[in-house]
């Protein structure tokens, strides 16, 4: 069984509701912008950045 | 010219083949990249790959000439408007415009532990400025490095995206969607990148269980960057795409101990998400042919050199079959040579279904294959590859 993904440089929707001082309540809504964003720069790392 | 085929005909020949009923005919996926396509219209690698325009015209000539099922062209790999804004050391313009990859470490042997404890927080802080110069420049300019990589790929990217659907509507080429994702081999991204191909050979050998903990902890990265925002409804259509480098250059131990249970763990876990897997076995993989028995049924599997019938026999069962037709044969002897390779490599092949006509290699540039041969040989594929 593969290790869970987790990493310093990666923030989950919690922890991007606690860094930034959301509602938590937001936490689908955020899913679709800074999560997708944090999810995009990981694979921008292990692709492009990692050529 | 225009073709006999209907762009929903050809898109039926790969949902039919990849889901493991026998199609129409053999579908044909000839790799011609963008980089041939641009020398064979004319345009020069030194300037032209730095735009979209030149891409653009030649593709649109390119695919109105020659009756491929898929549209050939574009952008395939790194590309030098990005590679030099963010200072690459990993992909560099040779001499005569053609992209080279040379062999360099991002990590040094005694950083191990570092890279094992968080490797994304490792990869920023010390390989990332390694590897491309301008983002070890100080703030604001590493930023802007970034940002100018990200903008200007979207935009030349989109132009191109653009250009390809529109080039296969034209021309009735293939519309249906065929990419998921790349991911790669955790012990190849390892070499790769990490710690080049000479480094891993020798870590292997001198400290090999660190080797094992950086593998391991490389992949469940892997699984991730496989496009983990999808939600795949279509193995057929969305698939992921591995490229394998190292295993022809291993024995079969290591092979075995080093390799395969990252690389079979990382395609499971992949398929898992829903996708469908698609792999270039590059080099001779006829040493590892039985391994490929342990994943997920239906991988589209791609070689490059090897038997066809012991191919065939082993893997064509489980798995859809691809490539191996000596590319050469486009670019030495007569049409009659190369027309009748094709029916033997169809021959042996196609029969059963679960096989796409494919080359050993793409053709990377302009002068490596006799274009006039082109359009024949792929109608003998066409017309001998009918069930």
């Amino acid at each position: 069984m593969a290790k869970e993904f987790k990493s310093a440089y990666y923030l989950t929707n919690e922890q991007l509701i606690e860094k930034y001082d959301i509602d938590p309540a937001a936490i689908e809504d955020i899913d679709e912008s800074m999560g997708w964003m944090e999810d995009y720069l990981m694979t921008l790392t292990l692709t492009k950045l990692s050529n | 010219m225009a073709s006999k085929y209907t762009s929903e005909y050809r898109n039926q020949l790969f949902a039919d083949v990849l889901s493991g009923k026998v199609p129409d005919r053999v579908p044909e996926k000839v790799g011609i990249s963008g980089t041939a396509v641009l020398e064979w219209a004319g345009y020069d690698l030194r300037t032209a790959q730095y735009g979209y325009s030149k891409n653009i015209d030649a593709m649109k000539k390119f695919n109105a000439e020659f009756d491929t099922d898929n549209v050939c062209g574009g952008f395939g790999g790194a590309a030098p408007f990005y590679t030099k804004v963010i200072g690459s050391r990993t992909n560099v313009m040779g001499s005569d415009g053609f992209m080279q990859h040379p062999d360099v470490a991002g990590m040094e042997v005694d950083e191990y532990d570092d890279f094992i404890a968080d490797p994304v927080k490792f990869i920023w802080d010390t390989v990332i400025p390694r590897v491309f110069t301008e983002f070890a420049q100080p703030w604001p300019h590493n930023a802007f490095a970034l940002l100018k990589m990200i903008k200007t790929q979207d935009e030349v990217m989109g132009h191109l995206g653009r250009a390809s659907a529109e080039c296969a509507r034209e021309n009735n080429k293939v519309t249906r969607a065929g990419g998921g994702g790349i991911s790669r081999a955790p012990f190849d991204y390892f070499a790769d990148y990490l710690r080049s191909f000479t480094g891993a050979m020798i870590d292997m050998k001198r400290m090999p269980d660190k080797v094992l903990e950086a593998v391991d902890a490389i992949t469940p990265l892997m699984i991730k960057c496989a496009n983990d925002r999808v939600r795949p409804t279509d193995r057929t259509s969305q698939r992921v795409f591995f490229a394998l480098h190292m295993p022809t250059y291993m024995t079969v131990k290591d092979f075995e101990k080093f390799w395969w249970p990252s690389f079979k763990e990382t395609v499971w876990g992949v398929y898992d998400k829903g996708f469908g897997i698609q792999i270039f076995c590059e080099e001779n993989w006829m040493r590892m042919l039985d391994y490929l028995d342990e994943l997920p049924d239906m991988c589209e599997l791609q070689f490059e050199y090897g038997d066809p019938k012991t191919v065939k026999e082993k893997v064509g069962k489980k798995h859809v079959i691809s490539a191996m037709y000596p590319l050469t044969y486009l670019a030495n002897g007569t049409l009659e040579e190369a027309c009748d390779k094709v029916k033997e490599y169809l021959d042996i092949l196609a029969p059963g279904g679960k096989y796409i006509f494919n080359m050993d290699k793409s053709v990377l540039r302009g002068r490596q294959i006799d274009w006039n041969k082109l359009n024949p040989w792929l109608d003998c594929i066409h017309t001998y590859g009918k069930y």
